[in-house]
């Protein structure tokens, strides 16, 4: 399996170096996320220490039982900075290193998207899913959004 | 040596010949089942090497397949369980799973591509580079609900043009495993699985399992119709293919614990007459080696058999030679140690004894006549002991009666002689007184002559006187006393050596002189003695000496008649006795007609007689011989016709007391 391993940081270092060049400036300059989920998710508002204990993954299931599947930016994107520093009030560092952590406790880091796109539809798609986009970009009916933050 | 041997008969069964083929046989058996064994299992292992050959031909092919397979298999297994494959419930919005699986193939090199479809059956992504037309769906034999990984046999489709098969997926979301968002499809061509299922030295065939179907098969077999193939797979090790015999190794690739795997059976093929030419081969060269030692060990069972049958030939010949020509001193040679060597020693050891004993045979046959002629001498010395046993009873009998006879006859005469004696005493006494009244009357006469007388007177006496002739007369009966005298005298010598020689009264022993007796029997004996016989004696013994005296007066008597008897005309008689230390010797020698060797020889056995038949019984010396025995004397003669006989008697002075 170690192939496989050193593989996966190949292609993450592939797509983050493709993908982190062409989509930098494309949020700059906004500060706020707007925080989405899957439209059947039984509470249609969330908190900033709600979000901090999913994200840190120390809930991991939502109220009705259905498993929170949170997604996250690429490393490279602006808003996974803006959400990291202003919403989970964490460096990115520290959460990288906390994420590790967990990921050998066995509890899976969120996962990552790389495009605002990509985050709406796989919200929409995915029952429990919860991910953040950009201020900037338009959120249809597809999704709810639960807040905007910070 | 074999000058004989043309008589025997000739031999029907030569024994060599029987040993050569019995051996040749035995050789022939036993290479036969060497060889039959050999190359039974030569041919057995070979074909079981060629059969494990082909198995293990397969066994690789399938081995090959499986890793190939198994790597196909783990490749779409991990590939599914990409992170980025959650970009399918996105639709790959951002194109990652696109760009990944371009980069797969490119880094795993894989000789066809790789698709992914949504759970819709869409086709999301895959890394052929070319645009695909839209929308493309997933062929529906690349769909599958199983759980794993899944094989797709050989088959093409859209997506597949050329035949090719296809190991499959069903991914599910990361994050949650009950949630499938898509199929990953990788496809394999063909000519990969061809190209590594080319075997040049092996042709291999690929069958599957599913609808018996050929789905390789080599170049360098001949083309196959569908009809065979069942038939292919029922075969165990050998199959009748196109005309052709081949042996067939097979494998299957079907694995219980992993379903996901291809269900197909290998076969590895190899034509049989190609495959069984090392058997050949090994035959061939089992044949040869058969053969090469053959010869050799035929060359070594011919000497061996004349070399055992050889002796046994001189042998039998030497019999043979014994056997007409009677020479036992003939002798095998022998000239091994075996145990016709043995024999060969053992057959000469028993012509030795048997020539021995013929010699002895021989021996005894020159012997026995002399043998025979010695018992018969011996028989007839027996016989003569016999008679003269026989002769010696007649005798003891005979003196038995002779002596009884003798002994009959002293007692008559000693009667005899007893009662002449007083007569005869009387006549001797009165005798003289007669002479003196014969001359007393005569004187008268004288006287009356001278008287004177008359004439008348004178002549009337004259006349009476010259009538009774009286001078004869005074002459004569003078004459005639003195005759009368003598012969009374004589008579009573006679009756005194009567009595003397008879001696009857005087059984027992006594000491006698010996001159007294022999003076007796010559008195018996004086009137064939007289006037003619000179009798010398000379007397030295004048002792007495104890005997049975009338025996021995009787032995006086034979030999003193007999002395008289060799006399024929005149001669002397001497006679001598004298001593010698304690025994008295008698000698009496005769100068008469003396015996003749052979004459001498018989004296002493009973009846022999030089007289005439009636005048000697011929038992007188016997007699006399046996009485001096009884007195333990000696008896010996010497005799000369010329000189006389000479008879020496020698008796003890005494005899042993208890004798009687």
């Amino acid at each position: 399996m170690r192939q496989w391993l050193s593989f996966f940081r190949g292609v993450r270092r592939v797509v983050a170096l493709v993908f982190g060049l062409t989509c930098t400036p494309v949020n700059a300059g906004s500060n706020q996320v707007i925080i989405v989920a899957h439209p059947a998710l039984a509470i249609n508002t969330i908190t900033e220490s709600e979000l901090s204990r999913i994200y840190l993954l120390r809930q991991t299931f939502w109220s009705d039982g259905l498993p929170i599947i949170a997604l996250n930016r690429e490393v490279n994107s602006p808003t996974r900075d803006l959400f990291t520093s202003r919403v989970l009030n964490q460096t990115a560092t520290a959460l990288a290193s906390h994420w590790q952590q967990m990921h050998f406790k066995g509890k899976t880091p969120p996962l990552v998207q790389e495009s605002d796109q990509a985050v709406l539809v796989f919200v929409e798609k995915v029952p429990g899913a919860i991910g953040y986009v950009s201020i900037d970009t338009p959120v249809g009916n597809n999704v709810k959004v639960l807040a905007k933050l910070p | 040596m074999s000058n004989y041997s043309n008589q025997l008969p000739r031999v029907q069964h030569s024994l060599s010949r029987r040993f050569l083929l019995v051996l040749a046989g035995i050789f022939l058996l036993t290479y036969l089942s060497v060889a039959a064994t050999i190359f039974a299992s030569i041919s057995q292992h070979l074909a079981r090497s060629i059969q494990s050959r082909l198995t293990q031909t397969a066994d690789d092919s399938v081995e090959k397949c499986q890793n190939e397979f198994s790597r196909q298999l783990i490749d779409v297994q991990a590939w599914a369980a990409l992170e980025v494959m959650n970009d399918l419930i996105t639709g790959d919005i951002d194109g990652r799973i696109g760009r990944t699986l371009v980069q797969l193939k490119k880094q795993y090199t894989l000789p066809d591509h790789i698709y992914v479809f949504d759970d819709n059956g869409k086709l999301i992504a895959s890394s052929r580079e070319e645009a695909l037309p839209q929308p493309t769906v997933i062929p529906p034999e690349w769909r599958s609900n199983h759980s794993g990984a899944y094989f797709v046999d050989k088959h093409s489709n859209a997506l597949l043009t050329n035949a090719g098969l296809a190991f499959g997926i069903n991914v599910y979301a990361s994050f949650n495993p009950e949630l499938r968002i898509g199929t990953l499809i990788i496809t394999y061509p063909w000519h990969s699985v061809e190209t590594k299922m080319n075997n040049r030295a092996t042709p291999i065939l690929i069958l599957s399992d599913n609808n018996d179907a050929l789905l390789y098969s080599s170049p360098n077999l001949p083309a196959l119709s569908g009809n065979n193939f069942k038939a292919l797979r029922l075969a165990d090790k050998e199959i009748n293919l196109l005309k052709n015999s081949l042996l067939v190794g097979i494998a299957s690739t079907a694995t219980a614990n992993n379903p996901a795997f291809p269900h197909w059976t290998i076969m590895a093929l190899s034509p049989r007459e190609q495959a069984l030419q090392p058997i050949r081969d090994a035959a061939m060269q089992i044949l040869l080696l058969g053969l090469g030692i053959a010869v050799p060990i035929m060359l070594i069972m011919l000497w061996q058999a004349r070399r055992l049958v050889q002796p046994i030939i001189s042998l039998t010949h030497t019999v043979t030679d014994i056997t007409f020509s009677a020479d036992l001193s003939k002798r095998v040679v022998v000239d091994s140690d075996d145990e016709l060597g043995i024999l060969g020693h053992a057959f000469n050891a028993m012509t030795t004894k048997l020539q021995s004993s013929v010699e002895e045979l021989a021996q005894l046959n020159r012997t026995l006549e002399q043998k025979v002629v010695d018992r018969t001498i011996a028989l007839q010395s027996a016989n003569a002991e016999l008679q003269s046993t026989i002769d010696q009873l007649q005798s003891a009998q005979s003196q038995l009666v002779q002596q009884e006879k003798m002994a009959s006859l002293g007692q008559l005469v000693a009667g005899v002689a007893h009662e002449l004696n007083n007569p005869i005493g009387a006549i001797y006494a009165n005798l003289p007184i007669l002479e003196e009244y014969v001359r007393d009357l005569i004187e008268l006469i004288a006287d009356l002559e001278q008287m004177p007388l008359n004439d008348a007177q004178k002549q009337a006496l004259q006349k009476n006187l010259a009538h009774i002739d009286f001078e004869f007369v005074r002459e004569d009966s003078v004459n005639l006393i003195n005759s009368c005298k003598n012969a009374a005298l004589r008579v009573k010598d006679i009756v005194v050596s009567l009595r003397n020689f008879s001696r009857l009264d005087e059984a027992e022993l006594k000491d006698v002189l010996l001159e007294d007796g022999l003076d007796s029997t010559l008195a018996l004996l004086y009137h064939t003695t007289r006037n003619r016989i000179e009798i010398k004696k000379h007397y030295g013994l004048k002792k007495p000496v104890r005997c049975h005296a009338g025996q021995i007066n009787q032995v006086f008597m034979n030999l003193l008649s007999n002395a008289i008897h060799a006399i024929s005309n005149k001669g002397i008689i001497q006679i001598s006795t004298l001593r010698q230390d304690d025994h008295a010797v008698v000698i009496i020698y005769d100068t008469g007609c003396g015996m003749s060797p052979e004459t001498l020889k018989k004296i002493f056995d009973p009846f022999f007689t030089t007289k005439k038949i009636g005048e000697g019984t011929g038992l007188g010396l016997s007699i006399s011989y046996n009485i001096i025995e009884k007195h333990h004397g000696q008896f010996t003669v010497e005799s000369d016709p010329e000189y006389g006989t000479c008879f020496t008697i020698k008796l003890p002075f005494t005899q042993p007391e208890n004798e009687q």
